[in-house]
This record gives structure tokens, sequence and C-alpha cells, in this order.
């Protein structure tokens, strides 16, 4: 339950730096916790109490006792994609930075949203 | 001879030419814009190889990696699927042959195989059968999208590239949330076995997922309060992309919630309130469309005012409204990819996009002018042209169980038409009768450029003169899309 709360906190505190927060660096942050909140949720979904790995390592393992491999294949899956968004989204400040010499998007003409 | 009625190749063959564009980018120099072209042909006539199976047997499904669904990922396409697939082929096709006239900024390379990347996502997340590879097209698709907007890396392409990528991966994420609540009440990613499962769900069980795929979805379509960024991003991005962006992407989009909503989430409640939605992202793109002087921002405003009414007609919920929203998409890919073509050639030659500037480029872009005219006709809805067919289905079909409230939308759909037809008229009046105070040489547009605006075109003109096929093609898709057959066809070929 505990991963669950955390996770949601984390989302929500994502989205308020995301839309709160006017420099640019604090936004990408936001995003990124937004990301790390939502690869906890997956992981804590597929989290077995006191389960083992999903591999046939010794005998009388059953299934039951292993947690679920599919949301952790996931994480890695979103995780690659978040690495490289984030690649462009700091490729896309330091452009930002070139063009104004600033971080505050409210000095930035058209960046309202 | 290989098998070419394989789904999977209209994926891999554009991923593969991307990772060749790029990797054989430092020696090939600009004859990598060749690539981009031989990749979309390939994709066209693996499409045309994929018609007789699937008018046979209803849908094609090929599974991966020697498992069978539900343990790996499958690709089905359907009819619709199929139409689909078909126009982003051909979008990407024409695109690309425009590209070979159109960019000559550096890094070429980069462009190509992000352009490569966008259209390989966009059909991929067409016909996907799984929903986390939807999750991974999707945002194959943005990543693709996001560095293309950003392309000419001046103020306003890197602001709106920005805008675009907070808001999009904003929705990614939002997106991802649907799709593992919906793992965790169901236990797998295939969505025909989802599908099975889902009914024995409750109403608040199933609301929660969805809010949160339409949330995500709903960034990508442009409906109503999330599309800020739309306005900015098709404007800066290289004509090229804006019209596959304006053409398939948001269509792209719109049909995977339409192919979810239909398939998962059997609820009958939400259509009144997606039917709200719809009204308001058509009355805010058309009469924000209809104040603009830049235009390519006008058309942009007027791709979201488009994606209102196909929204609206998927949100009638009847076979009807559906074959009206699916007419109107073909009819709204074909001409607003074929306008954004056109206005790319005209603002070279010009040098600006203010609307006042286009004045008697009528009479010195003869071609480019005659075919901006037939796309603008199709979107108003003028007979003869393909979008009244399209307007009139959805007006019939809204009109057919009437009540107070659908009356009044088919109102505010007849207004909105003819703002729709003011701004267009607008700026054919002063393209063909204003006065250019300025003396400047313009010529018209290069014959490949223009190729591509006449292949666009003369596909528009063959389905506004002989639209039985495609009516009744899109007749059929909708009525298997309301009988949910994707369901017992997939159970039937092995889809799981």
């Amino acid at each position: 339950m505990i991963y669950y709360v955390g996770s949601f906190l984390l989302i929500a505190l994502g989205l308020y730096a995301v839309i709160i927060k006017k420099n640019l660096i604090k936004i990408l942050i936001g995003l990124d916790l937004i990301a790390s909140g939502v690869n906890l949720l997956i992981i804590s979904i597929g989290y077995v109490k006191g389960g083992t790995a999903p591999i046939f390592s010794r005998a009388g393992l059953k299934a039951s006792m292993m947690v679920d491999p599919i949301p952790q294949a996931l994480t890695l899956t979103a995780i690659v994609i978040d690495a490289s968004e984030m690649a462009l989204a700091v490729a896309f400040v330091v452009l930002l930075y070139k063009h104004y010499g600033t971080l505050d998007i409210k000095k930035i003409r058209s960046l309202k949203w | 001879m290989v098998n070419l009625a394989n789904p999977i190749l209209l994926v891999v063959i554009p991923l593969f030419f991307t990772f060749l564009i790029a990797l054989s980018g430092s020696f090939l120099k600009s004859g990598v814009k060749y690539l981009p072209v031989i990749a979309f042909a390939l994709n066209i006539i693996v499409s045309l190889a994929l018609i007789p199976e699937v008018v046979k047997n209803g849908m094609v499904i090929a599974t991966t990696a020697g498992f069978k669904p539900p343990f790996a990922i499958d690709m089905a396409v359907d009819k619709l699927g199929l139409f689909l697939s078909l126009i982003a082929s051909l979008l990407g096709f024409v695109a690309s042959v425009y590209n070979l006239f159109y960019i000559d900024e550096e890094p070429q390379e980069k462009f190509h195989a992000l352009f490569t990347l966008l259209v390989a996502g966009l059909t991929w997340m067409i016909i996907t059968g799984d929903i986390f590879n939807l999750f991974v097209a999707f945002e194959v698709t943005s990543i693709a999208a996001f560095g293309l907007v950003g392309f000419h890396r001046d103020k306003g392409a890197i602001e709106a590239g920005f805008k675009y990528l907070v808001m999009g991966s904003i929705g990614g994420s939002f997106l991802l949330i649907g799709i593992i609540m919906l793992y965790a009440a169901t236990g797998t990613l295939n969505i025909v076995d989802i599908a099975q499962k889902t009914s024995n769900l409750t109403f608040q069980q199933k609301l929660f997922p969805f809010a949160m795929i339409f949330t995500g979805l709903g960034i990508e379509g442009a409906l109503f309060p999330l599309n800020a960024w739309l306005p900015d991003a098709h404007p800066a991005a290289p004509s090229s992309v804006s019209s596959i962006l304006s053409g398939i992407m948001t269509t792209a989009a719109i049909y995977a919630i339409i192919r979810l909503t239909n398939t998962i989430f059997d609820f009958n409640q939400i259509y009144f309130f997606l039917m709200i939605f719809a009204l308001l992202t058509l009355i805010f793109g058309e009469v924000s469309a209809f104040f603009q002087k830049d235009i390519k921002r006008m058309l942009a405003y007027s791709t979201i005012g488009q994606t209102g009414l196909f929204f609206f007609a998927f949100s009638l919920n009847t076979v009807n409204g559906l074959q009206g929203a699916f007419m109107q998409m073909v009819n709204h890919s074909l001409s607003k990819g074929m306008l954004f073509l056109v206005v790319g050639g005209m603002i070279m030659q010009v040098g600006s996009r203010n609307i006042d500037d286009f004045a008697g480029l009528g009479r010195k872009m003869k071609v480019s002018s005659f075919f901006l005219a037939i796309g603008a006709f199709s979107l108003m809805g003028l007979p003869p042209f393909f979008g009244f067919w399209s307007k009139l289905k959805i007006i019939f079909a809204a009109l057919q169980n009437a009540n107070a409230f659908l009356v009044a939308s088919v109102v505010i759909i007849l207004l909105m038409s003819v703002v729709e037809g003011a701004y267009f008229f607008k700026l054919l009046q002063v393209m063909y009768f204003g006065k250019q105070e300025k003396d400047v040489a313009v010529k018209e547009a290069s014959y490949g450029m223009l190729f591509s605006v006449v292949v666009l075109g003369t596909v528009l003109l063959i389905i506004s003169f002989y639209p039985a096929p495609v009516i009744n093609f899109m007749h059929k898709a909708a009525a298997e899309i309301i009988n949910k057959n994707y369901i017992t066809l997939a159970l039937k070929l092995g889809g799981l």
C-alpha cells in the first residue's frame, strides 16, 4: 500500500513542479518525477510480498511465490523511453538558453500554457 | 517469394530504413533522402497486398517471436486499420517525395531518419493488437515528432517543440498509468484478451483506466482542453511534417480511442460526455481559425475543428455515425495533408506566412492554387467533393434518433461549417482577386513538389466522384466495430 501512496505522491509532486515552477530545469525535474512515479506504480502492481525472482532456480518453487515479471519488463521499456525523452528535453533547454540567455519561462515570450 | 501480406512488414520496413538512414548518413551524404521514398513505396505495396486477405478473412493477424498471443505481441489489421495504414503509407510516400526538393537544411540524415520513424510509429499505433505496444508506438511517434517540430532550431520552433514535449510526455505518462491499471485489473496486455475479461468489471473499475487513456490519447489527438501545443507545433514544423502531423497523427490518436472504447471499455454512459468534448473542440478550432493571419496557424486550428467533427460523429455510437466519422477521417487526412504540402511550396516562393502576402498567387501559381482550392472545398464540404458526402452522413446520423440536444449539435456543426467556409473563401479571395503591392518574382513550385500535391489531389478527386466503394467499405468497417467483430474475428484467426 505504501508503494501506491508513494507513487501517486511522486506523480502529484511532478505535476505540481511542471505546472507551477518557472524554471525550465525544474520543469524537467518535474517530468522526471512523473516518470519515476509511474515506474514505481508499475513495479508495485507486480510485487508479491516475500516473492522471489521469477526463475525456476530451485525445486519446490511455485509460481505464486514469485513476483510478476511482466511489469518489470514494462518498466525497463518505460525507463528507456523516459531517458530518451529527457535527453531530447535537455537538448531543447540548451537551445532555448542559447536563444534567450535565460531559463525563466516568464521571460521567454510565447512559452505560456 | 516472400509473403507480402504480413502486417509486421508495415512496421519493420520503415524501422529498418530509419536505422539504415541514420547509419549510412555519413557516407551517402544527401543521397539518404531517397531512402524514405523506397521505404514508403514498399509500405504501399504491402498495404495493397493485404487488401485481398483482409476482404477474404475480415482480418489479418501476425504473431511475433514464435509464441501464441496473449504471450506474444501480435499485429492485427482489420478493415479500418488497413484503410488508415494505406493512407499513412500514401501520405508518407508523397511527403518523402516532397522532401527531396523541400529540405535543404542540415543535418539531412537526421531529418529523414526522424521522418521515417514518425510514419513508422503512426502505422504501428494503427495496427498493433497489444496495449503496451500501443504505448511504445505512441512514444516513438511523439519523440520523432518533438524532434521534427524543433527541426528549424529558430526561436519559434524550439519553443513550440519544448511546449509539445512537456505536454506530450505528460500525456504518455497518463496513457501508461491507464494501461497498467487495465493490466492490474485483468492480468493481460492483449487487447482481445482484455476485452474478454473487462466484461466482469464494474463501471467504476473501468472508468479510471478509461479516463487516464482518454487524457493521454486526447493530448495527441488535440481534444479541446488538451490541445494548447498544436497551434504552435504544427506551424513551426517543416511543411511536409505538418502534413503528416495534421493528416495522420490526430487521426491515429482518435482511431486508438475509438478502437479501445469500442473493444475494451464497453459502456454507454460516457458518450454524452464525449459529445460535449467534441463540440467544444469543434467550436474552439473553427472560431480560432477564423481570426488567424498566419496561414499555417489557420490550417492547424482547422485541424482541431475537424478532429472535433469526427469525434462528434464517433460519440453518436451508431453504425451510421461511425461511418461518417471514418469518411471524415479519410477526407481530412487527404485534403489537410495536401493543403499543408501546397502551402509549404507557396511559403517557399513568397517567403512569408501572412495571408495578405498571398495576394495574386492564384494567377502566378496556377496549379498550386487550383489544388489548394480543391482541398479547401473538400474540407468545407462543398458538393461534389468527398467532404460533402461525409458531412452529409454525419448530419443524417445525428438526426437519426434526434432529440433536442442532437438537433442543437447539428445546428452548431452547420454554423461551424459556415465559419470554415468563411475563412477558406477569404483566403481564396485574397489569392485570386487580391492585388499584390510589392512586385515579387513568384514562380510555380518545382515539379517534384507539384507531383506530391497532384497525386494526393487526384486521389481526393477520384473518391469524390466515385464515392460508392469508399462509402460501402466504411459502412462495413463501422458495422464491424459496433458489432465487436474485432473480438470474434481475432478469436477465430488465432489472435488469442
